[in-house]
Protein backbone atom coordinates (compact mmCIF):
# COMPACT_ATOMS: atom_id res chain seq x y z
CA UNK A 1 0.00 0.00 0.00
CA UNK A 2 1.31 3.22 -1.16
CA UNK A 3 2.37 6.29 2.20
CA UNK A 4 2.43 9.93 1.80
CA UNK A 5 5.86 10.72 3.11
CA UNK A 6 5.35 14.41 3.24
CA UNK A 7 2.60 16.37 3.22
CA UNK A 8 4.23 19.60 1.86
CA UNK A 9 7.65 18.82 -0.32
CA UNK A 10 9.99 21.25 -2.01
CA UNK A 11 12.17 20.61 -4.71
CA UNK A 12 14.76 22.39 -7.20
CA UNK A 13 13.96 20.88 -10.31
CA UNK A 14 16.75 22.56 -13.00
CA UNK A 15 17.04 25.83 -11.12
CA UNK A 16 12.66 26.04 -10.85
CA UNK A 17 11.73 25.20 -7.28
CA UNK A 18 8.95 23.45 -7.13
CA UNK A 19 6.57 23.95 -3.75
CA UNK A 20 3.56 22.51 -1.99
CA UNK A 21 3.88 19.18 -3.88
CA UNK A 22 2.82 16.11 -1.63
CA UNK A 23 5.68 13.45 -1.80
CA UNK A 24 4.41 9.52 -1.44
CA UNK A 25 5.89 6.66 -2.44
CA UNK A 26 3.44 4.97 -5.15
CA UNK A 27 4.95 4.37 -8.70
CA UNK A 28 4.43 6.60 -11.43
CA UNK A 29 6.27 6.23 -14.60
CA UNK A 30 6.04 8.04 -18.09
CA UNK A 31 2.80 9.70 -19.27
CA UNK A 32 1.36 9.27 -15.50
CA UNK A 33 1.27 13.48 -15.39
CA UNK A 34 -1.78 14.96 -15.26
CA UNK A 35 -3.33 11.47 -13.16
CA UNK A 36 -5.62 11.69 -10.13
CA UNK A 37 -4.10 10.56 -7.15
CA UNK A 38 -6.64 8.90 -5.18
CA UNK A 39 -7.78 6.85 -2.26
CA UNK A 40 -11.01 4.84 -1.38
CA UNK A 41 -12.27 6.72 1.73
CA UNK A 42 -14.08 4.33 4.49
CA UNK A 43 -17.62 6.41 4.92
CA UNK A 44 -19.36 4.01 7.16
CA UNK A 45 -22.04 0.96 7.02
CA UNK A 46 -19.23 -0.85 4.41
CA UNK A 47 -19.10 1.90 1.71
CA UNK A 48 -16.33 3.91 0.55
CA UNK A 49 -16.02 7.52 -1.03
CA UNK A 50 -13.67 7.63 -3.72
CA UNK A 51 -11.61 10.73 -2.88
CA UNK A 52 -8.79 12.53 -4.99
CA UNK A 53 -6.29 14.10 -3.27
CA UNK A 54 -4.26 15.46 -6.92
CA UNK A 55 -2.79 15.00 -9.55
CA UNK A 56 0.65 13.43 -10.55
CA UNK A 57 3.50 15.25 -11.53
CA UNK A 58 7.03 13.57 -11.12
CA UNK A 59 9.05 10.99 -9.95
CA UNK A 60 12.17 10.35 -8.47
CA UNK A 61 13.79 7.64 -10.87
CA UNK A 62 16.76 5.90 -10.89
CA UNK A 63 18.06 5.85 -14.30
CA UNK A 64 14.32 5.66 -15.23
CA UNK A 65 13.54 2.78 -13.28
CA UNK A 66 11.58 2.82 -10.33
CA UNK A 67 13.96 1.34 -7.30
CA UNK A 68 11.99 0.58 -4.08
CA UNK A 69 12.99 2.57 -0.80
CA UNK A 70 15.08 5.42 -3.27
CA UNK A 71 12.21 6.53 -5.82
CA UNK A 72 9.15 8.81 -4.93
CA UNK A 73 6.61 10.62 -6.38
CA UNK A 74 5.45 14.08 -6.22
CA UNK A 75 1.57 15.19 -6.78
CA UNK A 76 0.09 18.16 -6.84
CA UNK A 77 -2.25 19.15 -3.93
CA UNK A 78 -6.25 19.28 -5.56
CA UNK A 79 -7.05 22.33 -3.22
CA UNK A 80 -3.97 24.30 -5.12
CA UNK A 81 -5.34 23.66 -8.57
CA UNK A 82 -8.77 24.31 -6.85
CA UNK A 83 -6.89 27.94 -5.84
CA UNK A 84 -5.04 28.25 -8.88
CA UNK A 85 -7.82 28.16 -11.41
CA UNK A 86 -10.44 29.70 -8.87
CA UNK A 87 -12.64 26.18 -8.64
CA UNK A 88 -14.89 24.87 -5.67
CA UNK A 89 -15.10 21.48 -4.84
CA UNK A 90 -19.17 21.11 -4.64
CA UNK B 1 25.83 22.88 -18.69
CA UNK B 2 28.14 22.14 -16.16
CA UNK B 3 31.83 21.65 -16.45
CA UNK B 4 31.16 18.36 -15.36
CA UNK B 5 28.54 17.25 -17.61
CA UNK B 6 31.13 18.72 -20.58
CA UNK B 7 34.32 16.93 -19.37
CA UNK B 8 32.03 13.48 -18.70
CA UNK B 9 30.48 14.01 -22.25
CA UNK B 10 34.15 14.56 -23.99
CA UNK B 11 35.44 11.42 -21.76
CA UNK B 12 33.00 9.87 -22.76
CA UNK B 13 32.83 10.57 -27.12
CA UNK B 14 36.50 9.45 -26.88
CA UNK B 15 36.29 6.20 -25.16
CA UNK B 16 32.59 5.06 -26.79
CA UNK B 17 32.47 1.51 -26.05
CA UNK B 18 31.85 -0.14 -29.18
CA UNK B 19 29.22 -2.21 -30.30
CA UNK B 20 29.91 -4.68 -33.23
CA UNK B 21 27.56 -7.22 -33.66
CA UNK B 22 25.44 -7.72 -36.39
CA UNK B 23 24.18 -11.08 -37.08
CA UNK B 24 23.90 -12.44 -40.32
CA UNK B 25 20.83 -14.88 -41.79
CA UNK B 26 19.85 -15.74 -44.97
CA UNK B 27 21.42 -12.94 -46.39
CA UNK B 28 19.49 -10.25 -43.69
CA UNK B 29 22.09 -8.60 -41.28
CA UNK B 30 20.60 -7.85 -38.18
CA UNK B 31 22.32 -4.37 -36.32
CA UNK B 32 21.81 -4.86 -32.50
CA UNK B 33 20.03 -1.44 -31.34
CA UNK B 34 18.67 -2.64 -28.57
CA UNK B 35 18.61 0.04 -25.78
CA UNK B 36 18.24 3.59 -26.03
CA UNK B 37 18.58 5.38 -29.14
CA UNK B 38 18.39 9.53 -29.69
CA UNK B 39 15.90 10.34 -32.25
CA UNK B 40 15.58 14.01 -31.59
CA UNK B 41 18.24 16.40 -31.28
CA UNK B 42 18.06 20.18 -30.01
CA UNK B 43 20.27 22.28 -29.00
CA UNK B 44 20.18 21.81 -25.34
CA UNK B 45 18.60 18.37 -25.19
CA UNK B 46 17.98 15.17 -26.72
CA UNK B 47 14.83 12.69 -27.02
CA UNK B 48 15.97 9.20 -25.68
CA UNK B 49 13.58 6.57 -26.90
CA UNK B 50 13.96 2.62 -25.46
CA UNK B 51 13.02 -0.43 -27.28
CA UNK B 52 13.06 -2.24 -24.00
CA UNK B 53 9.48 -3.15 -23.09
CA UNK B 54 8.99 -1.78 -19.66
CA UNK B 55 6.07 -3.34 -17.57
CA UNK B 56 3.18 -1.01 -16.23
CA UNK B 57 3.50 -1.38 -12.44
CA UNK B 58 0.05 -0.15 -11.75
CA UNK B 59 -1.90 -2.58 -14.31
CA UNK B 60 -2.56 -6.65 -13.32
CA UNK B 61 -2.47 -7.09 -16.52
CA UNK B 62 1.47 -7.90 -17.32
CA UNK B 63 1.02 -8.41 -20.77
CA UNK B 64 0.75 -4.56 -21.21
CA UNK B 65 4.28 -2.74 -21.51
CA UNK B 66 5.41 0.66 -22.33
CA UNK B 67 8.47 2.15 -23.81
CA UNK B 68 10.65 4.61 -21.80
CA UNK B 69 11.07 7.71 -24.07
CA UNK B 70 12.70 11.39 -22.26
CA UNK B 71 13.43 14.61 -22.94
CA UNK B 72 17.56 14.81 -21.31
CA UNK B 73 17.87 18.40 -20.84
CA UNK B 74 20.85 19.89 -19.39
CA UNK B 75 23.57 18.91 -21.68
CA UNK B 76 25.79 20.48 -24.97
CA UNK B 77 24.46 18.71 -27.86
CA UNK B 78 27.34 19.27 -30.33
CA UNK B 79 28.22 16.44 -31.76
CA UNK B 80 24.92 14.15 -31.00
CA UNK B 81 23.15 13.02 -34.24
CA UNK B 82 19.11 11.65 -34.34
CA UNK B 83 20.11 7.35 -34.53
CA UNK B 84 22.98 7.31 -32.49
CA UNK B 85 23.08 4.88 -29.44
CA UNK B 86 23.34 5.90 -26.12
CA UNK B 87 23.97 4.84 -22.13
CA UNK B 88 22.86 7.56 -20.03
CA UNK B 89 22.50 8.58 -16.24
CA UNK B 90 19.85 10.87 -14.75
CA UNK B 91 19.98 13.08 -12.01
CA UNK B 92 16.61 13.96 -9.87
CA UNK B 93 13.33 14.42 -10.82
CA UNK B 94 11.46 13.30 -14.54
CA UNK B 95 8.79 14.94 -14.79
CA UNK B 96 6.23 11.75 -15.37
CA UNK B 97 4.65 13.36 -19.19
CA UNK B 98 5.30 11.41 -22.09
CA UNK B 99 7.96 11.88 -23.09
CA UNK B 100 9.45 12.76 -19.72
CA UNK B 101 11.56 15.47 -18.73
CA UNK B 102 15.08 14.99 -16.58
CA UNK B 103 18.48 16.45 -16.29
CA UNK B 104 21.39 14.15 -17.77
CA UNK B 105 24.38 13.27 -15.49
CA UNK B 106 26.13 11.01 -17.60
CA UNK B 107 25.96 10.27 -21.56
CA UNK B 108 27.84 7.57 -23.69
CA UNK B 109 27.95 6.83 -27.00
CA UNK B 110 27.78 3.16 -28.23
CA UNK B 111 29.36 2.62 -31.94
CA UNK B 112 27.27 0.99 -34.07
CA UNK B 113 29.54 -0.57 -37.17
CA UNK B 114 27.24 -0.21 -40.80
CA UNK B 115 27.53 -3.83 -42.41
CA UNK B 116 30.49 -4.58 -44.65
CA UNK B 117 29.41 -3.31 -48.23
CA UNK B 118 26.39 -0.69 -47.18
CA UNK B 119 26.79 3.27 -48.18
CA UNK B 120 24.35 4.18 -45.07
CA UNK B 121 24.93 4.20 -41.21
CA UNK B 122 22.41 3.23 -38.96
CA UNK B 123 22.19 6.61 -37.41
CA UNK B 124 21.51 7.60 -41.13
CA UNK B 125 19.29 5.02 -41.69
CA UNK B 126 16.83 5.58 -38.12
CA UNK B 127 17.02 9.75 -39.34
CA UNK B 128 15.54 8.93 -42.58
CA UNK B 129 12.65 6.18 -41.14
CA UNK B 130 11.74 8.90 -39.15
CA UNK B 131 11.70 12.00 -41.23
CA UNK B 132 9.58 9.33 -43.57
CA UNK B 133 7.06 9.11 -40.85
CA UNK B 134 5.97 12.45 -39.44
CA UNK B 135 3.04 11.68 -38.26
CA UNK B 136 5.12 8.97 -35.27
CA UNK B 137 4.77 11.44 -32.69
CA UNK B 138 7.49 9.07 -30.21
CA UNK B 139 9.35 7.18 -33.23
CA UNK B 140 11.14 4.12 -31.37
CA UNK B 141 13.43 1.67 -33.93
CA UNK B 142 12.47 -1.77 -32.92
CA UNK B 143 15.11 -3.47 -35.45
CA UNK B 144 17.17 -3.26 -37.87
CA UNK B 145 18.16 -5.36 -41.01
CA UNK B 146 20.15 -4.63 -43.68
CA UNK B 147 19.63 -6.14 -47.19
CA UNK B 148 22.63 -6.48 -48.71
CA UNK B 149 21.59 -8.10 -52.28
CA UNK B 150 18.19 -6.13 -52.16
CA UNK B 151 20.58 -2.75 -51.53
CA UNK B 152 18.05 -1.94 -48.99
CA UNK B 153 17.51 -1.55 -45.32
CA UNK B 154 14.48 -2.59 -43.76
CA UNK B 155 13.27 -1.02 -40.34
CA UNK B 156 10.49 -2.12 -37.72
CA UNK B 157 9.54 0.44 -35.59
CA UNK B 158 6.02 1.64 -32.82
CA UNK B 159 4.97 5.17 -32.24
CA UNK B 160 5.29 4.77 -28.06
CA UNK B 161 2.74 7.35 -27.46
CA UNK B 162 0.10 5.17 -30.13
CA UNK B 163 -2.28 3.59 -27.70
CA UNK B 164 -1.71 0.04 -30.11
CA UNK B 165 2.01 -1.02 -30.27
CA UNK B 166 1.48 -2.36 -33.31
CA UNK B 167 5.20 -3.09 -35.06
CA UNK B 168 5.55 -0.79 -38.98
CA UNK B 169 7.73 -2.28 -41.59
CA UNK B 170 9.46 1.01 -43.32
CA UNK B 171 12.20 0.12 -46.10
CA UNK B 172 15.02 2.44 -47.25
CA UNK B 173 17.18 2.46 -50.07
CA UNK B 174 20.70 2.09 -49.46
CA UNK B 175 22.20 5.25 -51.10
Amino acid sequence: MPWVLAAIHSENVGGTVFTEYVQADYRAIHGDSGAAVAYNRYVGSATTDYVVMGVQSASHLVDEAWVDGTSYSLFTRVDNIHSALGLTNP
Amino acid sequence: MSKRVFLLLFFVFNIGACSHQIVEKKGLMTMDITGSIITKVESDRILVVSNVPQEIPSLKDKTSKYYVATWLNNLNTEGLKVGQKVKYKTKGLTITSYPGYVDLDYLEVIEIKKPEGANLYIEDVINRAIESNPKVIVFIPMSINYAATENKWIITFIDGAAQDKIEKIIEITDK
